[in-house]
């Protein structure tokens, strides 16, 4: 103890000791060498941790830096051990020495422990080549990364646009119908806002005639027997008008699940419209032309063959003197020129009703008609005990006056005309409404019309389907001239001795 | 003059040709009689009355198309339905004042038709009929 004591005591005490350069022998050379390896060793150990320090200190996240600093300790601890060396050839101070010395050694194998704790985590450290390698796989991977973020932005962004600004309606659709997301567009087409439309399904506002066939496509969707569907349907607007769109749909899947369909609609009303249109001018030109024809067969027979009678006539009066003919074929002189005389007049007034001159349509009630006609029956109604009975369940149409009047008047004395013999006549007329028509029935006891033979023939000009009867064949078919004419259309059921039954429809907007 | 027929008919309704063509036939003198029918019904009973023997029926048919009751082309549809018996030879002529393609197509698609004439008959357009006939 006494020694330790001593030993601190006289730390810096050189009195003990002879300076090197006297103890034993030292040359010049050999002295000095020693001394300036010594001083080279202890200045190049001083530089190395300064170096060491600035590294680390210019360093932010460096690791290992409690070993960096055992290294720049130990190495400035050997430096001074070499330091006190050179000294010691003019100032023996050994016991200084000795703990620089044992300093050093302390820090030495803090070092090597150090060391050794951290030899595991070395080792696991990446080589260099390996490191650079992975560091440019890493750049790629993280370019490729980057290229993808942007076309996956891009494409992001794409949607938005197409979404938000598409003339083109765009919606996801839940798997039930409800909508989940609209575009601009679609709240345009449908004239509904945003936030209405999401409170409700498409099943709502679809056309109620379009909705089996369109929940036909979502449910082979859904069953996944077809991936896409592409349908002409209508919706109502908000508005209550008609949209017709083309609807395309896809359906996107997540796990297994149907996760929501997306919707595109374009809209085609004026599209739609304009097809309709066209499809009406062209029924309207096969209207036409089936009246031109029958214009052409009413001139090519009734008009032409009483003309052609009239020529027969002269070449034959003008060859043959036989008295009994020549009476008889003059006697028919006038008839047949009366006949072309009537039928020219037919057709001026089958025209009139074509080209709807004169006759304007007006409110007008069925008992008002019944009751003109029955007034110019009055006669045969009374002296044939007729009973006629109305249930008029729509009162009123709108159509010409004098056309509804001839329609009761034709069907009425008809049904008197081809009464049962010894049999009251019972007419049965009522009215209603059906189907967007306005249906008139008139239903008689009559002797009936076998409809096999001349169902075709039934409202042609000049046919006639009772022998012994005066009739002209006339008033049935501008009855149904003027029905056409007016988008009405009559229709007759019938069998012999079982009575007859005509039904008569009127265009129902005609409606006030 | 020899007869070229025994028999002819006419199914007309109109009364004046009825008339004019009986006497053309008569004065052409190659058809010893004339049957007259006012229209189709008519003309098909006395058909279906004699289909069995044939005597008495006409070789020569004139037929009108626009006719009450029964038109000419009902009488038609009627009259090739009738079992005659085998050895009655017939020539049947549209004799019509209409000459529109609808009536004249549909005159071809009856191949018991040999031929198409447009009102008014006279006396040398029959005579060329006639001749027509084998």
């Amino acid at each position: 103890m006494k020694d330790v004591l001593d030993f601190f005591v006289k730390l810096l005490d050189s009195s003990d000791w002879p300076p090197r350069w006297h103890c034993g022998k030292w040359t010049d050379f050999h002295g000095w060498l020693y001394i300036i390896s010594d001083l080279l060793i202890w200045s190049a150990y001083f530089a190395i941790p300064v170096i060491i320090i600035r590294f680390i200190s210019r360093q932010s996240h460096q690791r290992f830096t409690r070993l960096y600093f055992l290294f720049a300790g130990f190495i400035l601890a050997c430096g001074a051990t070499h330091f006190l060396d050179a000294i010691m050839f003019w100032v023996p101070v050994y016991r200084l020495s000795a703990l620089v010395r044992a300093i050093t050694a302390v820090i030495s194998w803090m070092t090597v422990f150090s060391l050794i704790r951290l030899l595991p985590y070395a080792f696991s450290l990446k080589s260099p080549q390996y490191l650079e390698e992975e560091i440019e796989l890493r750049k790629r991977t993280e370019s490729d990364l980057q290229v993808k973020n942007l076309l996956l932005e891009e494409s992001r962004q794409l949607f938005k646009n197409v979404f938000d600004h598409s003339a083109v309606g765009v919606a996801l659709v839940s798997p039930e119908g409800r909508w989940l997301n609209v575009n601009e567009s679609i709240c345009d087409m449908l004239g509904y806002t945003r936030d209405e439309l999401l409170k409700g399904s498409f099943q709502e506002l679809t056309h109620p005639e379009d909705l089996v066939a369109d929940m036909a496509f979502v449910t082979q969707m859904l069953n996944k027997e077809r991936e896409h569907y592409q349908m002409e349907k209508r919706y109502i607007r908000k508005n209550g008008t008609i949209l017709w769109v083309l609807l395309s749909v896809s359906l996107t899947w997540q796990e297994e699940k149907p996760a929501f369909f997306i919707s595109q609609l374009t809209d085609i009303t004026t599209k739609k419209q304009l097809r309709l249109e066209v499809e009406r001018k062209n029924a309207e030109l096969e209207a036409h032309i089936v009246r031109i024809n029958e214009f052409n067969r009413i001139v090519a027979h009734n008009l032409r063959g009483p003309a052609s009678t009239l020529i027969n006539m002269a070449d034959y009066l003008e060859k043959n003197r036989n008295e009994e003919d020549r009476d008889f074929l003059l006697s028919k002189v006038k008839d047949t020129s009366l006949l072309i005389i009537h039928t020219l007049n037919d057709l001026k007034e089958l025209l009139e009703i074509q080209l709807r001159q004169e006759q304007q349509s007006v409110p007008y009630t069925f008992k008002e008609a019944l009751h003109n006609s029955m007034q110019m029956l009055d006669n045969e109604l009374t002296t044939m005990d007729a009973v006629i009975t109305t249930k008029f369940e729509v009162d009123e149409v709108l159509f010409p006056k004098a056309y509804l009047d001839s329609i009761f008047y034709n069907l009425l004395s008809n049904a008197l005309k081809y009464r049962h013999e010894g049999k009251a006549p019972v007419i049965d007329i009522a009215t209603n409404a059906r189907d967007g028509h306005i249906l008139l029935t008139i239903r008689d006891n009559g002797i009936g019309i076998d409809l096999e033979k001349h169902g075709q023939d039934m409202f042609k000009y000049k046919k006639v389907f009772h022998k012994g009867y005066v009739s002209n064949g006339v008033g049935l078919f501008l009855t149904r001239n003027q029905l056409e004419a007016n988008n009405g259309k009559i229709e007759v059921e019938s069998a012999v001795n079982e009575g007859t039954l005509f039904r008569v429809y009127f265009e129902k907007k005609n409606i006030i | 003059m020899s007869l070229k027929l025994s028999v002819a008919g006419i199914i007309d309704d109109d009364e004046v040709y009825q008339l004019v063509m009986k006497r053309t036939i008569e004065q052409s003198g190659m058809v010893g009689s004339v049957l007259q029918f006012y229209d189709g019904e008519e003309a098909l009973s006395y058909f279906r009355e004699k289909h069995a023997t044939t005597e008495g029926l006409p070789e020569l048919i004139l037929l009108d198309i626009n006719m009450p009751y029964m038109d000419g082309w009902q009488f038609l549809d009627e009259f090739i339905k009738i079992p005659f018996k085998g050895d009655y030879r017939r020539t049947i002529f549209i004799v019509t004042s209409s000459s529109t393609s609808e009536d004249l197509n549909k005159a071809s698609q009856y191949s018991v038709v040999s031929g198409y004439h447009v009102k008014p008959i006279t006396k040398d357009k029959f005579n060329e009929m006639i001749s027509l006939l084998a």
